[in-house]
Order: C-alpha cells, then structure tokens, then sequence
C-alpha cells in the first residue's frame, strides 16, 4: 500500500498523539514493513536476520 | 551527509560479520533525486522508499535517526550521537552470522563461513561432507543437521516470498527474489529454476506492466508530495495513473485512495462554504 496512498489518513493524523510511545532503548523491535524499496535487497524484513545486528537509519539530504 | 560514506564503510567493515544495514530516506524528495544521490554517493545498502508505521513507533521526527537491533531482538540504541561502541558490542556476540544458537564445531567452521558470506549452496556441500566423515562426532553431526536446516530454511523463505510475490502481482519483489535464489544457491537446480522463472518473467508482458505501474505510482507519490500539490492534482493524477494503468492491479489499489481524497475534498470545500456564509 501506499504512503501516499493514504495521504488523506495522513492530513487527519497530522497533530495527533503518538498511538504508542516512540520505541526506547530495550523494547522489542517490531519489523519493519517496507512497501517499495528503491532497489529490492536481499534481505526484506528484520525478521529474516534476528540473531545478527540490524542498524536501521533514518535519513534525507536537506 | 557525511553519514552517508560512513555508512558505506561499516558495510564494508562488517560484511559477513552479522551487521545488516537498513535505511529509509525519511523526506518527500522525488525518486529521480533520490536516484542520483544515491548513485553519486555510491550507496550500497537498501533504501525504503515507502514503509508503514502506523502507530510511528519509528521516530522520524529529527534526522538522522539511528536504531540498533542487538543479536536477542531488543532495541540496543536509540536517538543521536555516537553508536559504534554499541555496535561493536552487539557484534562481538555475533559469532556465526545467520547462525546464531548453532553450536558449530571446528570441522564445520567453513560451512558456517560459506553460510555467512550467503554461499548456501556451499554451505550445505560443507555440511553434508562434514556428517559424512566416518568419525564424525555426535556434536559435529547436529551442528552439520542445523546448518543444513537454516540452508533449507533460507531457501524456503525465499521461494515462498518469490511464489506468494508473483500470485500477488508484486513483480518486483518476485523478479528479486528469484535473482537471489539464483546468486546464492549457483550451480544448483534451485538456481536452474530460478533462472528459468527469471526468464518466464522477462517475457511475461503483464509482469512488465506491474512493475512499470509500480514504480511509476511510487514516483508520481513522491513528485506530488516534494511539489506540495492541492488536492485537486491529486486527484487529477491519480485518475489519470489509473486510467494508463488500467489493465494493471494497481489501478484497483488507488481506488480508495482517490474516493477517500475526493471526500476530503468535498468536505473541505462544504466546510469554506459554511464560514464563507
């Protein structure tokens, strides 16, 4: 599905609550749930590795 | 941005040693600037483009923001500064790659290298040559049954993300899926197949449409978000994606996305009469 695709969820949400609380040092990590890669990798959800280290990285270019 | 060819060199500092690289590029620039960036930057680890969070437990709200999962699952670090330490010590209890909990004795030591750099084919050919050895011990032979198992577990999930992909029209994920399978499984008749699912795809006129409709709604979703476009063009575009694409299933799936963006937009356009009154 898309982001986007729920653009008009998206203008409701702005302003809202968090629904849970952002996720802290010792939570567990729930999967990431890609829908478009730029590139599809090898490895496509967290779960496929467990066992090994994940370092996840937010990021833009501004 | 400095970031970015660091990130580059922890990949290539831990490749193979149990360190998995995600990204996700967090702002509403179009594709194509992404696409350069990434090429003049020469990035080499996954990138996500669009992702679901609905409850934001992903805090995106400050970039660069950085997570690491440790070996047992948890959130291990958070937030900004420096994560190397943490790294470094959520590696060091990596010993096998892929294999964590795998009790591996000397003599299977290659298999889990090869299992490791993601040589499964080989693994498996250690592995089995391993058990076969007249004086195998008890320990060799379960670690040789559960490297075996995580080869076969591997290929399954493979297959089956690759098989559910194509069932539902999501060729891009397929046709990926596939070219793994046949990189790391080489010389083998699971890579033979995969080689000739790649073909079938190649020649499969609606796999292309997919995977052109795909990306193509992926692109304009991101041109409309960095321009800032009313809704009205929204809108606009979404119909005309979905009439290009009618013969494709992502015709279907912008549907409610348009219906859900046209009552926005009457209820809008009901609220500015009413204050107009």
């Amino acid at each position: 599905m898309l982001r986007i695709a729920l653009l008009a969820a998206a203008l409701l949400m702005a302003g809202s609550a968090w629904a849970q609380s952002p996720l802290k040092t010792g939570d567990n990590a729930p999967d990431l749930n890609v829908s478009y890669w730029l590139d599809v990798p090898e490895f496509t959800s967290f779960s496929e590795v467990r066992g090994d280290v994940i370092l996840l990285k937010a990021w833009g270019s501004n | 941005m400095r970031q970015l060819p660091h990130m580059n060199e922890l990949q290539e500092k831990y490749a193979g040693k149990g360190l998995h690289i995600f990204t996700i590029y967090a702002q509403n620039h179009p594709v194509e600037h992404i696409r350069s960036l990434v090429k003049d930057k020469g990035i080499k680890y996954p990138l996500a483009l669009s992702w679901q969070d609905e409850d934001q437990r992903w805090d995106m709200s400050s970039l660069p923001a950085v997570w690491i999962i440790g070996t047992d699952g948890k959130i291990a670090f958070t937030g900004k500064g420096s994560y190397e330490k943490v790294l470094e010590e959520q590696l060091a209890k990596v010993k096998y790659p892929g294999l964590g909990g795998v009790n591996v004795t000397p003599e299977l030591e290659s298999a889990a290298k090869a299992f490791a750099a993601r040589d499964y084919a080989q693994a498996l050919r250690l592995a089995e040559a391993a058990a076969e050895k007249s004086d195998a011990s008890d320990a060799t032979l379960a670690a040789a049954e559960a490297i075996s198992e995580r080869v076969a577990d591997r290929l399954k999930a493979l297959k089956n993300r690759a098989e559910v992909a194509e069932v539902e029209n999501a060729w891009r994920l397929a046709e990926a899926t596939w070219q793994v399978i046949e990189r790391r499984f080489a010389k083998t008749d699971e890579a033979a197949e995969a080689a000739a699912r790649l073909q079938k795809i190649k020649e499969n006129k609606k796999a292309q449409l997919e995977m052109e409709a795909e990306t193509a709604i992926h692109v304009l979703d991101r041109d409309l978000q960095f321009k800032e476009a009313a809704i009205e063009e929204w809108i606009d575009s979404y119909k005309k994606f979905a009439e290009k694409y009618k013969e494709s299933v992502w015709a279907e799936k912008v549907k409610p996305a348009i219906e859900r963006m046209e009552e926005d937009k009457k209820a809008a356009d009901e609220e500015k009469k009413k204050a107009q009154k």
